[in-house]
């Protein structure tokens, strides 16, 4: 698979952006773009964390392998893990201490917090016809993304490892 | 019970985030409502409503959005007895009134 074929989060988040800045000739954003907006500016977050996954865990394999790799990290173990470092004290006994780490981290912990606001916000632009969307909150929605994947790119390692190792084993247990 | 715990945590809510000093952002109301989530669980809600972007800009600072994020989450480690989901989401009046 050529290597161009990668999803690239900052190029998701650059069509979210272009998306929810987009107006009408009358100066008005159309909420179909604000929603798909949101929904991408969830993507560009889900890849981002993905990708953080398949450098932690296999930074020197094949890019076939990494791209399979990639494919099994899953919404709902993210989901899971972002709701531990939300709520420290929900998280199973075996992984608190790390769960504490990672959640004493103020860059790791907006990380988490983001991606459970985004992931909800991402259903209702998908599903819910009665839900709208201001021209400032999916605003909001992208500079959160934006921020969050530059949060993956310079937390400190031990902590991002942390992060990924959560995760990668709450996605071999959905297996 | 469920209600009257809900009670104290929109209070303990609207004090901390009406009052808490921001530049650019204004918190208009909070609101908290029982739900399910996007996976179907039991969830709670909370919708932090703000006063329109400061004049020029086409959102509020990332730094309020993030402070009044962690100030959400503090009262309801504090006050939230049950083991719920919990969503933090921030709108315009505008959006809001439905």
């Amino acid at each position: 698979m050529p290597v161009s074929w990668q999803i690239k989060p900052e190029r998701l988040l650059e069509t979210a952006r272009s998306l929810v800045e987009h107006h009408t000739a009358q100066g008005r954003p159309k909420q179909s773009n604000l929603r798909r907006g949101v929904s991408t500016a969830y993507y560009a977050v889900f890849h981002a964390i993905g990708w953080a996954v398949v450098a932690h865990l296999l930074p020197n394999g094949r890019r076939a392998d990494q791209f399979a790799l990639a494919r099994s990290v899953d919404h709902p173990a993210i989901k899971k893990v972002c709701g531990w470092i939300a709520n420290p004290n929900q998280a199973p006994t075996h992984v608190a201490p790390l769960v504490g780490t990672i959640a004493n981290n103020a860059a790791m912990l907006n990380v988490a917090l983001v991606f459970l606001d985004l992931m909800e916000a991402r259903h209702r632009a998908d599903y819910d016809h009665a839900a709208k969307f201001s021209k400032p909150t999916a605003v909001r929605h992208v500079n959160d993304a934006e921020a969050v994947i530059q949060s993956l790119d310079h937390v400190a390692a031990g902590i991002r490892e942390a992060f990924c190792a959560l995760i990668a084993l709450e996605a071999r247990k959905a297996q | 019970m469920t209600p009257d715990l809900d009670n104290e945590l929109l209070d303990a809510l609207q004090e901390q985030l009406t009052t808490a000093n921001f530049r650019g952002t204004h918190v208009e109301r909070v609101d908290l409502e029982r739900g399910r989530d996007a996976d179907g669980n039991p969830a709670l809600f909370i919708r932090v409503t703000l006063g329109d972007p400061a004049e020029g800009e086409e959102t509020w600072p990332a730094g309020d959005v993030q402070r009044l994020r962690h100030l959400v989450r503090d009262a309801i480690l504090r006050l939230l007895r049950d083991d719920l989901a919990w969503y933090v989401s921030f709108e315009t009046a505008s959006a809001t009134a439905r």
